[in-house]
């Protein structure tokens, strides 16, 4: 099961996944964000990845699928504090540098509109 | 050596928990959760191939894995299908570094940045010390094997006593 707890920050928007990012819920997933980013006025999506516990190549190439089309658009997916695991995938992946990464939450605080 | 065999049928609902216990089995030998995730990533890579590619769309066939724990030495697991076989998934060149070996990318992966799936094969090269395929009789068979240094492995005889009530 998809679900995104939403953070409205007017065109930043923070979604926060749980649970984990992989085959089983891939495309749910994409389709939430492309939902997302079509919503009116919305420059960026923030993904918070914190309490996501596995996440695989489908997983990623989710991620990867949505950020395409996010750029397509003008606009941007982030990735908000990845566990080590979920960064240690990336790598594997030879994904490093593909998405902005927020690491912390001054790097989000950095980005969010006072 | 300890043998294990895990079967289930290839569907995205079910891999996962599939996955997780083949992890748990693997886990109960390692002194360290360090091991676990790259563990548990290519079991999870290998069966997701298998769910994404062997069988037509809505016809799920079986899934098997059978574990073979080497303590002190390593690990290999067969991830067996009944399906089409591996012609149109061909395995990528042999990975370089394996879990004992330097951490990170071992080199082009041969996967565009924007592509959104080729990966799975890629991840396992790089953590696994060899990767093989055959198709035969008995099924399309991914042989991974893992080299475990042996300061990752927990020396407890009560796990062995544990574990073995799953062996087969």
């Amino acid at each position: 099961m998809a679900h995104l707890e939403l953070d409205d920050h007017g065109n930043i928007l923070v979604a926060a996944l749980t649970g984990e990012l992989t085959l089983a819920n891939a495309t749910e997933v994409r389709n939430e964000l492309e939902r997302l980013f079509a919503r009116k006025g919305v420059s960026d999506v923030v993904l918070d990845l914190g309490a996501v516990s596995f996440m695989d190549s489908s997983g990623l190439g989710t991620l990867v699928a949505a950020s395409t089309k996010a750029r397509s658009m003008g606009r941007r997916l982030l990735l908000y504090r990845p566990t080590a695991e979920a960064v240690h995938t990336m790598e594997t992946a030879q994904l490093t540098g593909f998405f902005p990464i927020l690491g912390d939450e001054v790097d989000l605080l950095a980005l969010l509109p006072d | 050596m300890h043998d294990y065999e895990f079967t289930t049928t290839a569907l995205r609902e079910t891999y996962r928990p599939f996955v997780r216990g083949i992890a748990a089995t693997m886990a109960a030998y390692l002194a360290t959760p360090t091991l676990v995730h790259p563990l548990e990533l290519v079991t999870a890579e290998a069966c997701a191939n298998v769910v994404r590619h062997a069988y037509p769309e809505g016809q799920p066939g079986p899934l098997r894995v059978r574990l073979t724990v080497t303590p002190r030495v390593g690990m290999e697991l067969a991830v067996t299908d009944w399906g089409r076989g591996c012609a149109a998934c061909p395995l990528p060149p042999p990975g370089l570094s394996g879990l004992s070996g330097p951490s990170g990318p071992s080199g082009p992966s041969g996967v565009a940045p924007e592509a959104t799936s080729g990966r799975g094969l890629h991840i396992i090269t790089c953590l696994c010390d060899a990767v093989t395929g055959a198709t035969g009789p008995d099924g399309n068979t991914l042989h991974l094997q893992l080299a475990i240094p042996e300061e990752q492995w927990r020396t407890s005889s009560l796990t062995i006593t544990e574990t073995s009530l799953s062996r087969r």
